[in-house]
């Protein structure tokens, strides 16, 4: 069913463990180490969202072009394609698989102007749009024809019971009926959250793309997570549960009619009642945090990017509730660029000239 | 990208070598069907593959992008799985076409109809309609509780195995409509063949929901019944500019059979942008069960015909309370396939 979760093919063909990434990168750890690896991965989500910003491309299409890239490349290497042009093919046939499709020459001239510009200097993306048209094919070809994608945002929308705020805000008035059934849980246990920490979290799962969790989680438990996080760190949601984990008493003193549930109680019976492994959401979160900690030593290289990095950061970086990651390394986008075509010309010329080499096929001589 | 396109291209299997192509099954704005047999397994499956264009005769074949028709059908049908919807087995890329293999399914309503309207037997029995009517609305309450839209649903592209299971094809204007990030009349501007196009479509309804099949559903439920297409308008054209005009002709076939709306009953109707159109247009009286008169349809079918063409789509009848419906309950009961 295309809106059941559990019948799809993101549930039953998506959904991976840590032992398949680490295979699908074989080949590109030859030429990178693991952290150089995770930076591109980062890198390749901000040249999406960047691509997708330009072509005016909603955050979920964006989000689908993501996973696409990912999924892309557990069947490929780095190095051995040129990820920039598979970022563009992403969007393109997101945006067809999302029901608001854009040109293909209107990519075609976005890719080549973001692109060509300063910070990465890629003078080499194809002007022919018939090329980006068979680089789609070769795409849906590895994507196994499956392009339908869940996102945590509907998720949150439901865990928040804010299904008019986050979601459909975003959508803008549509022809759609509301539905009888939802996507997913029977709304029972939503809690009400501020609005801004509900905000957070919606960035939270921005975020969460530019690491693998979306190929080895499901989307609910991404919501999830990011949810929790964003009740540690948004500001007034935080002060209040710090306030009724010092003294939950005193606040059932201070209301006066009817037993009062402090903020704690009612986090710890909504995490409760979720029915999910709260272990495998610490998880989520770590691999989250160390996200963040990483994608803070990646620089767009421009003066006052060192003031930025801290700005779209999640506010509890570097407070302490997560620690900043080894800031005297810093990567410049360039870096990743460069990086990127020496692993290219490595592998080419491991390719030319194998350390196995054995005498050139003589298939050729046999037909003639 | 050398190495990895070398890579994929011999990776990929002909469709010729996969599948002997017996013939040419039918043709249309997305490209050809042809009837095939497997090569793989010994038992010589049958298969209908669906060859999308490009397919212009004497024109070097180039990469021009999936259609949206394409992707849409791509995306769905990997998807669904459902008795009562075509299965697709496979995607094939090859020379600058799609070709997807769905199951093969031996007949369609279309021939069901040509079949009766020619043959000696001057109608459909009522136990095979309907079973063959249950069929088609199990499988549309599954694409709707799967929030899927068909959008072109007619006789022909309802298809009958040789058994007798009818299988539901062409998602070519099927989408998905939850939530959807665009409102529906942006993508395409005109669905569903003329026909069988519900009456807030032709009234330039911006906002529709699923109750645009189930009135499709009506009238092949009548096309059954009379073994010609109930409401047989003339499509006017779009006009040089693209603009979708007013179908009068078609809105003139429906009202004449079921009387001119009564915006009481239908109190969307007033706003609708084509309502002075449909003033002007004579005013006729609700004459359905005339119409059945002499069909073979009891006072339960009749009713259950008036629900499914009911005018306003928020009482119409839906999948699921159609399949519950009395008139599958008595005498004859559908025969089991």
């Amino acid at each position: 069913m295309a809106t059941n979760f559990w019948e799809s093919s993101h549930c039953n063909s998506w959904i991976l463990d840590e032992a398949t990434l680490r295979q699908a990168r074989a080949i590109d750890s030859q030429y990178a180490d693991g952290r150089e690896l995770a930076l591109i991965g980062i890198f390749f989500a901000n040249v999406i969202a960047k691509l997708g910003k330009r072509l005016n491309l909603r955050q979920q299409v964006i989000a689908t072009a993501t996973v696409y890239f990912r999924r892309f490349y557990i069947k490929s290497s780095y190095c051995e394609t040129d990820p920039f042009f598979v970022s563009a093919a992403c969007c393109y046939l997101a945006a067809k698989a999302e029901e608001a499709p854009v040109y293909l020459k209107a990519v075609v001239q976005e890719s080549r102007v973001l692109l060509s510009a300063s910070g990465y200097g890629i003078k080499t993306f194809p002007t022919d749009n018939t090329k980006l048209a068979e680089m789609e094919w070769y795409l849906l070809e590895d994507l196994d024809f499956h392009l339908i994608v869940f996102h945590p945002y509907r998720s949150l929308a439901t865990l928040c019971g804010k299904l008019g705020i986050v979601d459909l805000a975003e959508a803008g008035e549509v022809g759609a009926e509301p539905d009888e059934e939802r996507y997913w849980g029977t709304g029972e246990g939503a809690m009400n959250f501020d609005d801004g920490c509900v905000q957070m979290a919606w960035f939270v799962i921005n975020d969460s793309y530019r690491g693998e969790l979306c190929l080895l989680y499901p989307p609910y438990l991404i919501a999830i997570a990011a949810l929790y996080l964003s009740v540690l760190l948004h500001g007034n949601t935080r002060q209040r549960l710090s306030e009724s984990f010092e003294d939950p008493i005193t606040i059932r003193r201070t209301r006066s009619a009817g037993p009062v549930v402090s903020t704690r109680d009612r986090l710890l019976d909504f995490l409760a009642g979720l029915n999910v492994s709260l272990e495998t959401i610490s998880r989520i979160c770590q691999q989250m945090l160390s996200m963040y900690a990483l994608w803070d030593i990646l620089t767009d290289g421009t003066e006052g990017d060192d003031k930025r990095r801290h700005e779209r950061k999640l506010p509890g970086i570097g407070t302490g509730l997560i620690p900043l990651g080894d800031r005297r390394v810093v990567y410049t986008e360039k870096a990743i660029v460069e990086k990127l075509f020496q692993m290219r010309e490595k592998r080419e010329s491991d390719l030319a000239h194998p350390a196995d080499a054995r005498p050139p096929d003589n298939k050729l001589m046999e037909k003639v | 990208m050398r190495l990895y396109r070398a890579q994929r291209d011999s990776a990929r299997k002909p469709v010729n070598a996969k599948y002997a192509i017996l013939g040419f099954i039918s043709s249309g704005t997305y490209g050809r069907v042809y009837k095939a047999m497997s090569r793989d397994d010994g038992e010589g499956q049958l298969y209908a593959i669906k060859k999308f264009k490009p397919d212009k005769e004497g024109e070097m074949p180039t990469y021009t992008g999936v259609t949206q028709s394409a992707a849409r059908e791509i995306a769905l049908n990997r998807e669904i799985k459902h008795e009562n919807i075509i299965a697709l087995r496979e995607v094939m890329l090859e020379e600058k076409s799609i070709y997807m293999v769905f199951e093969y399914a031996e007949h369609d309503f279309l021939q069901v109809i040509h079949h009766h309207a020619t043959g000696l037997i001057r109608s459909v029995p009522a136990p095979v309609l309907k079973s063959l009517m249950f069929q088609l609305l199990n499988g549309v309450q599954y694409l709707h509780s799967s929030h899927i839209l068909h959008r072109d649903l007619k006789p022909a592209n309802i298809l009958i195995t040789s058994k007798g299971v009818v299988k539901i094809g062409d998602l070519g204007l099927a989408r998905l409509v939850q939530n959807p990030l665009q409102p529906l009349s942006y993508g395409d501007k005109v669905v569903v063949t003329i026909w069988y196009r519900a009456p807030e479509l032709l009234m330039g309804a911006r906002h529709y929901t699923k109750a645009i099949d189930c009135w499709a559903i009506g009238c092949i439920l009548g096309e059954m019944l009379s073994l010609r297409p109930m409401f047989k308008g003339e499509e006017a054209k779009l006009d040089s500019k693209k603009n979708v005009p007013f179908q009068r002709d078609q809105v003139v076939k429906i009202v004449e059979v079921l009387g001119t709306p009564d915006p009481s009953r239908w109190p969307g109707l007033l706003h609708m942008p084509e309502y002075q159109n449909l003033a002007r247009i004579e005013r006729y009286k609700p004459a359905l069960p005339a119409w059945c008169r002499g069909k073979a349809l009891s006072p339960a079918g009749v009713e259950f015909m008036n629900q499914l063409l009911d005018y306003n789509p928020t009482t119409r009848l839906n999948a699921r309370e159609a399949l519950q419906h009395r008139w599958f309950q008595e005498d004859p009961i559908p025969t089991a396939k």
